[in-house]
């Protein structure tokens, strides 16, 4: 956790109070320090200049005196010049060793004693000689007072500091009160933050206080209109929302039924698909038998118009019309059988079902001249729905069929391999179809989706939805050497349970 | 103890070294009239003072009163040993007996009645009643010979008196009198100096300069020794180079320095005291 300084702790009217107030000490306590020193010095200068002036002055002024004699004048004059101003005392040496001195009344001290020590201003003295016409009549001494200089200053200093003083007192003062009433707007900037923060959102500030604050006030009022506006949108949306949750059950409900209906009607269509395929290639299986069965009855017919039917050749005839028949309803049971779906998971043969996807389709291969070809190295056995997977497979190849037929491709040629790689068992059906157009090819297994005339759109739809829902197994699509290559990966079997 | 002691070594140094015996006495005092300021007086005769101290090894120490009968006082009570005045004639300060050992090699002096150039008053009759500037009353050119002729004219004039010569001269100058009576040398000085343009209304006949006198108490050797330094100064460059600075404070003419004199050299001032009609002369 971050510690916060003392400095920041401090709020804004005490850091202002503290800056305004150290920048007015520091410099009032400069300007102060400065003055007085100046005075010191200028008080030094005055006090040295007078007692020079003094010392070139009083024996010329008491020479006459001094020449005279008159020492009872003299004591009176020195006792008039020792009350001049700083002169605290004036002693007169005669060469005779008379001495005349004159004292003033001590200075009151205004001011402590360190403070002269601090300025390094003592008391002056000086001597000079009292000579008239080249003799020396004695010495004068005058000793000069620092303490009027000191007080002086020292008085100075202390009026110095009460306005400095004052000045802080009044810096306090108007800082205070232009804060107290200028943050007055921002304290009800926070107030209102903290009624935002409480989820008043209908807050407003009356724009009061500087042009900065009342900018900020603007600002504010104007994100808690925002704001506001914000939430009665959200308000309104959520209502709306509770509404549509309301229905929703019914709606998913609604949708799902749909779904359904749609799903049946989809299983329905690829039935009706799926049996019309069975019935197209019933009808390619059943024409060989037919027409071999029309020859019979027509060979049956010629015999006895001719007289040369007799009954061996009858039974032959049915016989083989029987043959024919029975043939013609093993295809009807085979094609059942396929279209059948199963019950359950099994495991079973990808070259069985591709023997089984053969047998429906080589009728309509060989009638269309087309190649179904097959490299199955080894058979692999998988798991899952064996019908559901043949008719998948079915769908594949018939759609290659057809776009062969489509396009006459002549030579045309389906081939299919069966291999097993990483865990699965993969066929691959590739034609020589021409392939399918890419913007159709990333939607191949949407339902509806056609490019056939009569296309229903269900077939890849269903053989991915049998592949990878039921299956767990992939069905990928891709154009390869000008035609169409699917792949289809189904999880290999157990050993246990095949057929 | 201690300081009797420095104060037997500071002696025993002072012997030795070869200061003359006589600086060593009390010095004699030499009394000087008091005609100008006692400053100018002191700057005058403190250098010829001391010049004749050391070359005769005599000390002497000027003595200057405020005012000239404050100097007749002293002299009458003999207080100076020598004594640089013309006041020694008169008859209450003759006690003493002051005896006439130099007179200046100047010229005569003379008593004047002087006015300001640009003055109404033209003779002294023209004084009549006026107040009229004096010295003092011990002055004998200022103040003794110009009353003897106001009076002997029968000219009445109310004295006022400025102290000294030059005291009085400055009151005319700042027109406080109409016409003062006046040293002609003092104020020939005084007028140069001041720049001041006088009229003389009357001058008297001459008189010797102020005399150096001494005190008949003094050793004869001394008071030769003095008036012997004093007699040759003009003849030593040193001596002339301190008589013509001295001059030149108060703007006295050359020559400069002294003669031997004697009583008989100043008779006509003894003359002039005993038939005086001034009563007042201090």
């Amino acid at each position: 956790m971050r510690r916060f300084s003392f400095w920041e702790r401090l709020p804004f009217v005490a850091r202002l109070l503290m800056t305004a107030s150290l920048a007015l000490v520091t410099a009032g306590m400069a300007m102060v320090y400065t003055s007085v020193r100046w005075d010191a010095r200028e008080a030094k200068n005055n006090l040295q200049a007078q007692l020079d002036a003094e010392l070139q002055t009083l024996p010329a002024s008491l020479s006459e005196l001094l020449v005279i004699g008159d020492f009872s004048t003299l004591q009176q004059t020195l006792d008039n010049n020792v009350l001049r101003p700083n002169i605290d005392f004036i002693s007169y040496r005669d060469t005779s060793r008379v001495v005349l001195e004159s004292h003033d009344k001590p200075v009151e001290k205004l001011a402590p004693a360190w403070f002269g020590a601090l300025l390094e201003f003592s008391d002056l003295s000086g001597k000079a000689l009292a000579k008239v016409g080249g003799r020396a009549y004695g010495t004068l001494e005058i000793h000069l007072t620092a303490q009027p200089a000191i007080n002086h200053i020292w008085t100075r200093l202390i009026q110095h500091l009460s306005i400095l003083l004052l000045a802080i007192a009044l810096d306090f003062l108007g800082i205070w009160v232009v804060l107290r009433t200028g943050l007055k707007p921002l304290r009800a900037l926070d107030q209102g933050a903290r009624a935002l923060e409480g989820g008043d959102f209908s807050v407003r500030i009356p724009l009061k206080g500087s042009p900065e604050l009342r900018n900020s006030i603007a600002a504010f009022n104007r994100m808690a209109e925002s704001l506001e506006n914000l939430i009665a949108e959200q308000k309104r949306a959520q209502e709306e929302l509770k509404v549509l949750n309301s229905t929703l059950e019914q709606r998913v409900d609604d949708e799902v039924a749909r779904n359904m209906q749609q799903e049946r009607m989809l299983i329905q269509q690829s039935r009706l698909a799926a049996m019309g395929e069975m019935i197209g290639n019933i009808a390619h299986q059943w024409r060989q038998p037919l027409n071999a069965l029309g020859l019979l009855l027509g060979n049956i017919k010629d015999s006895y118009d001719f007289g040369e039917l007799t009954r061996e050749e009858l039974d032959s005839q049915v016989a083989t019309g029987t043959v024919l028949v029975h043939k013609m309803s093993t295809t009807i049971d085979d094609f059942r059988n396929f279209f059948r779906p199963n019950k359950e998971k099994v495991t079973f043969s990808l070259r069985r079902s591709l023997l089984e996807v053969r047998e429906i389709l080589h009728s309509s291969l060989i009638a269309h001249n087309i190649a179904l070809e097959e490299d199955c190295p080894e058979d692999v056995m998988v798991f899952g729905y064996a019908n559901e997977f043949a008719q998948a497979l079915l769908n594949i190849v018939n759609n290659a069929r057809e776009a062969i037929l489509a396009r006459h491709i002549e030579n045309g040629a389906i081939r299919v391999d069966i291999r097993r790689e990483n865990g699965f068992g993969v066929v691959r059906i590739r034609d020589n179809g021409g392939g399918i157009p890419e913007h159709i090819l990333t939607r191949i297994f949407e339902p509806y989706l056609t490019s056939k005339p009569k296309g229903t759109g269900i077939g890849l739809y269903m053989a991915k939805t049998i592949i990878e829902n039921n299956m767990d197994g992939r069905i990928l699509v891709c154009n390869r050497d000008g035609g169409v290559e699917f792949t289809l990966l189904v999880p290999l079997a157990s050993p246990v349970g095949s057929i | 103890m201690q300081c009797r002691v420095i104060a037997v070594l500071c002696a025993a140094f002072s012997l030795f070294a070869g200061v003359p015996a006589a600086l060593a006495q009390t010095p004699y005092s030499f009394g000087v009239l008091s005609q100008r300021s006692a400053v100018l007086t002191a700057q005058y005769w403190n250098p010829i003072l001391e010049y004749v101290a050391h070359k005769s090894g005599v000390p002497l120490q000027l003595k200057i009163t405020r005012t000239a009968p404050e100097s007749n006082a002293a002299i009458a009570r003999g207080e100076y040993d020598f004594v640089y005045s013309n006041t020694i004639f008169l008859p209450a300060t003759a006690i003493p007996g002051y005896q006439v050992i130099l007179r200046p090699k100047a010229d005569t002096i003379s008593a004047q009645i002087v006015t300001l150039e640009d003055s109404s008053v033209k003779k002294l009759a023209d004084l009549q009643g006026m107040v009229v500037g004096f010295p003092s009353k011990a002055a004998f050119v200022g103040y003794a010979v110009p009353m003897d002729r106001f009076l002997r004219l029968d000219i009445q004039v109310t004295p006022a008196f400025g102290g000294n010569q030059e005291g009085i001269m400055g009151q005319l100058k700042a027109g406080k009198v109409i016409a003062a009576g006046v040293n002609s040398q003092v104020m020939r000085a005084f007028a140069a100096r001041e720049n001041l343009r006088y009229r003389v209304l009357w001058e008297s006949e001459g008189y010797h300069n102020l005399p150096i006198s001494a005190h008949p108490r003094l050793p004869k050797s001394d008071v030769e020794a003095v008036r012997k330094i004093l007699a040759e100064m003009d003849k030593d460059p040193e001596g002339t180079r301190i008589l013509e600075s001295s001059a030149q404070i108060i703007q006295q003419k050359p020559p400069f320095g002294f003669l031997p004199s004697s009583q008989h050299d100043y008779h006509n001032y003894i003359d002039f005291y005993k038939t005086t009609l001034v009563k007042d002369i201090e």
